[in-house]
Order: structure tokens, then sequence, then C-alpha cells
């Protein structure tokens, strides 16, 4: 388990648009002869090249404050597209403000490829402390694979910075892929 | 292993970072067939993970020894070799993944296992899809998996890792191209209006906003992306033969197992996704009717992706239950393109998986002896003695067959039995009486030869052995609207 060394910053939960949204638009134009003989110069290669190596959203960051103060100590999963796959037993806050769990993911688990946390520390009033994103090694799933897909990873995340001994967390999953 | 050791590394030192504008030429057609013998329709069938064995093995319980798969009934029959690259170079890896395998047929380039439409030096190809599209053809894209997943992935977006899926972009996921974030496969996919019709999986790799751009760009999304996932009712209601674009994810991440399925063993949700077959079905309905088809043709490929993850997991019975399935999907384009006479069916796989095999009925495998043979590699067997000490089966390590009567035993890893077509009645799956006994070597792909058939106009230059990059430039002179004169 690695954990990356620096805690990124943390941005607004904003809906940032992506900065293809307009070119969306001008595909439209360019696809609209394509029930025409002239259909053949359309360069769909192109434009999806174009698409590709448009600029990503940024990532959506922890929270700057949650909607209400935590109790001390609790740990929360915040809803995402991969909550269905991923069961995070045994979650807690230890010592140091680590945030501790055994990770099952059951869902269209033959390989695990990619497994990325999210997680953000907030004090009593509920405001952001820090975030780190937790980067999973795929090859540390290997040893607890079983017959009900990867059972047992274990989690340890500590904050990047030190937290109140009031603290709270939360984990969001943004990023999982399974093969 | 899916990723090459270091290959993270190599990304971040800025793999890609060769790029260029122009777009890679490409590969030779190594035959083509007489003019006049070019179809107007192609359907590529791929098989995730189905070696020989996968189609020995459900010919077995489906139909026998005797018996074929309608895949078996297609004239045409060749092997695929399917080796891949390591990152910037050309030196052969020899084991590929589905990432690697799919862009050699979609682009006609070796590239490194994780690339997705990207070769080995992190640079954007063309592909066969997308050249379909922007030759007046009509396209769908079909899978079992998230159709973000790498089979279906690697014809319609371009990603440096296979684990750029969506919605989120990430440098360790995602990597970059030519040095630079880019945009995540399912945004991709809702963005370049490459296929028309697209039916899967991975409704939670996509957004509401992609939803928006997608109806803004015409197509008919059923369910909502990111919310609610469509339905098989929803696909059955779609009207055939429109110039309609459509959408539809039927599971937040890949589509249930057939057996599963069968068993009623989930929820409402899970028995309202739609079949491979169906699936199939409905695709060449809304393709092959509809004015660009009728001028130029259409372009889908299809695939049956559980079979591959299915093997990774051993699951012997689920695997022959996925393999059944995408022969029906394939019964389903046979019977299109015997009315259709101007359609092109290919059949094959991208790889191996786990190094399925049919082992005698009683007997055993090297893991389960005592002592294995010992490896006479670079000696003269003739007259060094094969094994050395006992090579009988250890009981402690074998107690009876995986699946039925030794399931109850977790030590147990082979075989997994089945009955077949030709078993007397009241012979059972996982018993020491049923005559299909199955082996898995792996968890992980093999680098196996896979199989490949075919049947329809322009067939015959599949047949033989041939490299999975050589089915681009194949499908390419087999096509008439993609072939030049
Ligand atoms: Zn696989």
């Amino acid at each position: 388990m690695r954990t990356p060394a620096t805690a990124r910053t943390p941005v607004r939960r904003t809906s940032a648009p992506l900065a293809v949204a307009g070119l969306a638009g001008a595909l439209v134009v360019a696809l609209a002869g394509c029930s025409t003989p002239d259909a053949a110069t359309v360069d769909v290669a192109g434009q999806a090249r174009e698409v590709a190596l448009s600029s990503p959203a940024p990532a959506p960051a922890a929270a700057e404050a949650l909607d209400a103060p935590a109790p001390a100590g609790t740990v929360v999963v915040l809803d995402g597209p991969f909550t269905d796959r991923i069961e995070l037993r045994e979650l807690r806050l230890e010592e140091g403000g680590h945030v501790v769990a055994a990770a099952d993911v059951t869902k269209d688990v033959s390989e695990l490829l990619e497994l990325e946390l999210e997680v953000a520390w907030y004090d009593a009033a509920g405001a952001l402390v820090t975030s780190v994103r937790h980067v999973v090694d795929p090859e540390d799933a290997e040893e607890h694979h079983s017959a009900a897909g990867v059972i047992g990873l274990p989690v340890d995340v500590a904050p990047p910075v030190p937290v109140p001994a009031d603290a709270s967390a939360t984990v969001a999953v943004p990023v999982l892929v399974n093969e | 292993m899916h990723t090459p050791v270091g290959f993270r590394g190599a990304l971040a030192l800025g793999l890609g970072a060769t790029l260029v504008a122009s777009v890679a030429a490409p590969a030779a057609a190594t035959a083509a067939p007489a003019p006049g013998e070019q179809a107007r329709n192609v359907i590529l069938f791929i098989g995730d993970g189905m070696g020989q064995t996968h189609v020995d093995a459900a010919r077995q319980v489906a139909v026998g020894a005797a018996g074929q798969l309608d895949m078996e009934t297609l004239p045409v029959r060749g092997a695929v070799s399917t080796w891949a690259v390591l990152p910037e170079s050309d030196t052969p890896e020899l084991v590929t993944d589905s990432a690697s395998a799919a862009t050699a047929w979609s682009s006609g380039r070796k590239t490194y296992n994780a690339a997705i439409g990207v070769d080995a030096y992190g640079e954007i190809l063309p592909t066969l899809m997308e050249q379909a599209k922007g030759a007046g053809m009509r396209t769908g894209n079909v899978s079992t998996a998230e159709v973000t997943d790498a089979t279906p992935a690697a014809q319609f977006s371009h990603a440096a890792l296979r684990g750029c899926q969506g919605p989120t972009y990430s440098l360790e996921s995602c990597g970059t191209l030519g040095g630079q974030p880019y945009l995540p496969i399912a945004q991709q996919i809702a963005r370049n209006d490459v296929a028309d019709v697209i039916l899967g999986g991975g409704n939670n790799r996509f957004t509401a906003e992609d939803q928006a751009v997608m109806e803004g760009n015409g197509y008919t999304v059923l369910g909502e992306l990111g919310a609610q996932v469509a339905t098989g009712d929803e696909l059955q209601a779609v009207r055939d033969g429109s110039e309609q674009r459509v959408i539809g994810l039927f599971n937040t991440g890949n589509l249930t197992p057939e057996v599963n399925k069968a068993k009623a063993f989930p929820t409402p949700a899970v028995q309202e996704e739609p079949s491979l077959s169906q699936m199939t079905q409905a695709a060449i309905g809304l393709l092959a009717k509809s004015r660009d088809a009728r001028q130029n043709g259409f372009f889908l490929q299809v695939e049956g992706a559980n079979i591959d993850k299915r093997s990774h997991a051993n699951d012997a019975a689920q695997t022959i239950g996925e393999t059944i399935e995408f022969d029906n999907a394939i019964a389903v384009a046979k019977r299109f393109a015997a009315k259709d006479k101007n359609t092109l069916v290919i059949v094959t796989a991208d790889h191996e998986c786990a190094g399925f095999n049919i082992i005698g009925k009683g007997s055993y495998t090297n893991a389960e002896a005592v002592t294995p043979p010992g490896n006479q590699s670079g000696t003269s067997s003739t007259e060094t003695p094969v094994r050395t000490e006992s090579g009988a089966l250890d009981p402690e390590r074998s107690t009876g067959p995986v699946n039925g009567s030794g399931s109850a035993d977790p030590t147990n890893f082979a075989p997994a039995t089945f009955r077949t077509a030709d078993d007397p009645a009241g012979v059972e799956d996982g018993s020491p009486e049923a005559s299909l006994w199955l082996t898995y070597l792996s968890g992980n792909h093999t680098g196996a030869d896979v199989p490949l058939f075919a049947g329809g106009k322009g067939s015959e230059i599949f047949s033989g052995n041939q490299d999975n990059t050589d089915l681009y430039g194949k499908i390419l002179a087999a096509t008439k609207a993609l072939s030049t004169p």
C-alpha cells in the first residue's frame, strides 16, 4: 500500500463543465451530413482524436465543509459512482487520525486494476482540515482474491497534516476499475 | 498482471511526448477479396479470453462431441496470434491483455498492454469504427462488459491506460497522452459520436452532463446516464430502422453472467438486463435498416466479455454459460447474414484466458500429483525417467471435483466436471461420472493463439494463420465502404 507523499490541494466541489462541452456542438454540425454520399469526407478519426485530447474536468475534491458537523471519530463513505461495488468494513478513525478499513470489492472483480480513495478530515465544526488521494497498488490486492472477489484488502490512510483529536472523516471512491 | 512493471513510471516520464498531429497510416492489407466480393456490412464478434478449449467445452455441454456450435458452422477457419509489445518499443510481450489486443485489430498496430487506441509510443491511432463512421457507415458497439472496458473502448476511444474509464480523470489511473491529461474513456464516448448504437454495461462511468451532451448530439439515452440503468424492456421499445442513435447501459458495471441470471440470484434489476443475443438482435435492427446502412453498410462489434472475466475466476460453469450465450449472439448474426447476403461475420478472441483445458475423465493435473513430472528440457527424455518419484494423485491436494460433489472441500482446485450432451440422463455436473473434465492453469491470460471463424461476403481472406494486427487490414479490404480501389 502506498500513499502519495503530498496531499492534493483541496478544490471546491463544483460541477466544472468539461472543456469540450462546446466541441460536441461542433461535431453535430460536422456529422450532420453523414447520410449523404459526401459523408466519406468526414474526418471522424480526427474528431475523435480531438475529443480524446480535450482537457478533463478537475477531479471532484473534498468539500470545504460538511453539511452538518459530524461527531468526533465518525467516518462516512460518500455516495458515488462505485459505492455499489465496494464495501469498507470496520471503517474507523484511529489514533493519529488514520482512517482504517478492510475493503471488499465484490462486484465485477476478476482483477482489481485501479482503486483510489479520496479521504478528507474535518474539525468539530465541520470545516475541512486536510484531504489526501489514497492510491491502492493493484499488486497489493492479489493476495486478497477469493471466490467472492477481493476481500479484506487493508486500508490505512494517514492524514498528511496533524488533525484534531475530535476530527471526523469522509471517504469517497472516485476511481475503481476491475477487469 | 495487466500492466507491465515500471510502466506507470514510463508514463510519468512522458510517454507519448512523441505524439504528433498527423494520423498514423493504416497497415497494408495482406489480401483482398475479388471485386464485387466485398461485404457491405461487417459484424465482428470477440469472445474475450476465448481459447479453443472454451469453444470445445461449450460444444460438449451444448451439443455434444459430434455437434457444432453456431460459430463452428461458419465456413472459414483460422488462427490468430496475439502477442503485445513492451511500452516504447517493438519488443514482444508474449501475453497480451484485452487493451493491446483490441488496439491491434482496431488499428493494425502492436501496442503495449493497457493501451487503448494508441501505439507503443502513445500516438493516437485511427480505429476501424472511426473509419467506418467516416465512410458513412452506421456503427455499433455492444458488450457484456462496461462499454468503457478495453475491448469496446479500443474502437471508439484513445487512452494511455485502460483504467482511465471515467468519470474521473486521475494521473495514476490515466497517465498522459503527449504529456497532457486527456478525457476519460466514457467522456470521450459521450462526445465523439463514433458509435451510433452503444449497448452494454458501465452506466456509472457516465454522468448527467454526458447525457445532456449525447442528447444534444441526437442520441436516445435509455435510462439515465450515471443515475438509472436502462432495462431490456426499454431496449425492446426502441423502434428499428430509424436513423436514431441509441445508448443503453443496463448495469452500473459489467452485465450479469447468464448462469447467475438463470438462478434469479440477485435483483429484479438483473432480470431486466438483456442478454448478449438480445442486444445483438437490437443492434442489428437499429443499424441495418437505417438510410446510412442501406447506402454504405454498417460495422458492428459485439463482445462476449464475461467469458474472460469468469475465466480469471476459474469459474468453469459461468465460463461455459457465457460462451454458449456468445454463440447464441453469433446465431442471431448468422441468420441476418444469411438473409442479407451482403454481410461478413467474423468471430475471434483477443487472447486465451487461464490455460483452460480438457483432461481425461478420471485423470489429474501435475498440480494435483505427489510429484509432477520433472522438467526434461534440453535432455533426451528417452533415456531419463520422466518421473523420479511417485506421480500419483495426492489425496491431500485433491479429493474431488471443484464443483458439485467436491465443492465443500476448499482445498480442491481441479477438475471441474460437467455433463455433456452425450452423457446418459442422470449424470450431473460436478460428479465424477460427468464426461467433461476441465482444468485451469492460472487465473490470468496465456499466450496461445486463438481460433477464428468467419463466413459471408469477403470471409475467405481470414482463412489460416494470421496476426491480430492483420485483422485490421483484412477488414478494411473486405468492406466495400472501407476498401480503397
Ligand atoms: Zn482478462
